[in-house]
């Protein structure tokens, strides 16, 4: 069996369901989020887990903590998959910051990868510290399953890094909707992308249109 | 497997659909284009990877027969073809002809594409700027697998790799290469 990753967004938060930028910490999950998280962990708790890993912020372990219950594992906290930091635009949405902010996000817009929001974090920053936790787990397990929890830029940013896609498109090259999973194996020649944004341990009125349900609206 | 995909699928609102002429591809789009009344666009552009001279091989045999030739084109098959076969750059141009064909002639709409394993994880790449030749190595392609690709204003987002939601557990577990 090879090293298999599990990557999973966490589940909906406030700031998620309206479309604003959130990466600080204390966010609660919403009472579809916190369903999402139960969902997630009856699909998938008799998987046979090799480890878990989960961003520090409170959203990523709310998203991971009925697993956690379930299978009675422990898990481990790690700060560099938090959400890639939105500094001045933190609670924002996209027209307030296009307001407030107009040439940063014009820039931020056509590359993130070099251009972060209003002091905050660029992709590449992301893309660096998140390589930290990929490198810990190739070097810790040669295979199994291995679950990271995170956030839709930091995971988005991983998945540019594992696949070989230019940094600066992780926002226009993938969509990412909350509870997401993709399933990565790292292979002798490399990561090997099995499923990319599977939503079917949700109820379909859980799941955001076009999340592989085949609906439309 | 085909039943299936329309039965799910056959609820959207489908606009066109563009299948590669080989039989299992026709097959395979036939019951979703009966149940919503769509013409099949046939296009040789969608057509597999020709494997020329290891056609119907097992990869063994390939391995045994044409050593030096399959390293090469595992190491790098987007510039290396099958014995005989069509390179992955070849699949990429053919294959890009018919992408052009559909953004040229669908503004919008629910546009479905019925090709193969490689053809499939070729224009996936191309779609997503990931180098051709890293086809076989970095994305899955199982039997009936859907992956959903939208055309927004900054280029190609994918919503959705190698679904098969629409399987029921029976088909899902099949083996496939």
């Amino acid at each position: 069996m090879p090293l298999r990753l599990y990557l999973l967004r966490n589940a909906e938060t406030e700031y998620c369901r309206t479309g604003r930028y959130c990466s600080r910490d204390g966010v609660p999950l919403t009472d579809h989020g916190k369903q999402m998280a139960e969902f997630f962990a009856k699909a998938y708790y008799q998987l046979g887990w090799q480890a878990l890993f989960c961003s520090s912020l409170n959203h990523a372990q709310a998203t991971l903590q009925p697993l956690v219950q379930a299978t009675g594992l422990p898990f481990q906290c790690r700060e560099d998959l938090r959400e890639l930091g939105f500094g001045e635009w933190e609670g924002l949405a996209p027209e307030e910051v296009n307001a407030r902010f107009h040439d940063d996000y014009i820039r931020w817009l056509a590359d993130p990868a070099w251009n972060s929001p209003t002091r905050g974090e660029k992709a590449m920053q992301v893309a660096r510290r998140s390589s930290n936790v990929l490198a810990e787990i190739e070097n810790t397990y040669t295979d199994g399953n291995v679950l990271v929890v995170a956030h839709k830029a930091t995971l988005r940013i991983m998945l540019c890094t594992l696949l070989g896609i230019d940094v600066g498109r992780y926002r226009d090259r993938l969509a990412m909707p909350v509870t997401a999973l993709s399933l990565v194996e790292l292979l002798e020649y490399g990561p090997f992308v099995r499923r990319f944004n599977d939503c079917n341990h949700l109820p379909l009125y859980l799941r955001r249109p076009w999340a592989g349900n085949g609906s439309d609206s | 497997m085909a039943q299936e995909f329309a039965e799910s699928y056959a609820a959207l609102p489908w606009t066109a659909a563009y299948v590669s002429p080989l039989r299992r591809a026709v097959e395979t789009a036939q019951p979703l284009c009966d149940r919503c009344h769509l013409q099949m666009k046939l296009r040789p552009g969608l057509r597999e990877v020709m494997y020329g001279r290891w056609e119907g091989m097992h990869p063994r045999a390939v391995d045994q027969a044409y050593h030096d030739e399959y390293v090469a084109w595992l190491t790098d098959p987007a510039w290396y073809a099958p014995v005989g076969g069509e390179r992955a750059v070849d699949i990429a141009r053919r294959s890009a002809q018919v992408l052009d064909e559909i953004e040229h002639t669908h503004s919008s709409g629910h546009i479905l594409v019925v090709s193969h394993k490689a053809t499939i994880r070729i224009m996936l790449s191309t779609l997503l700027g990931i180098d051709v030749g890293r086809y076989r190595d970095r994305l899955d392609m199982p039997v009936a697998a859907v992956s959903v690709v939208e055309l927004a204003q900054r280029g190609p987002l994918f919503h959705t790799i190698a679904d098969r939601s629409h399987l029921s557990d029976a088909l899902r577990s099949l083996p496939c290469t």
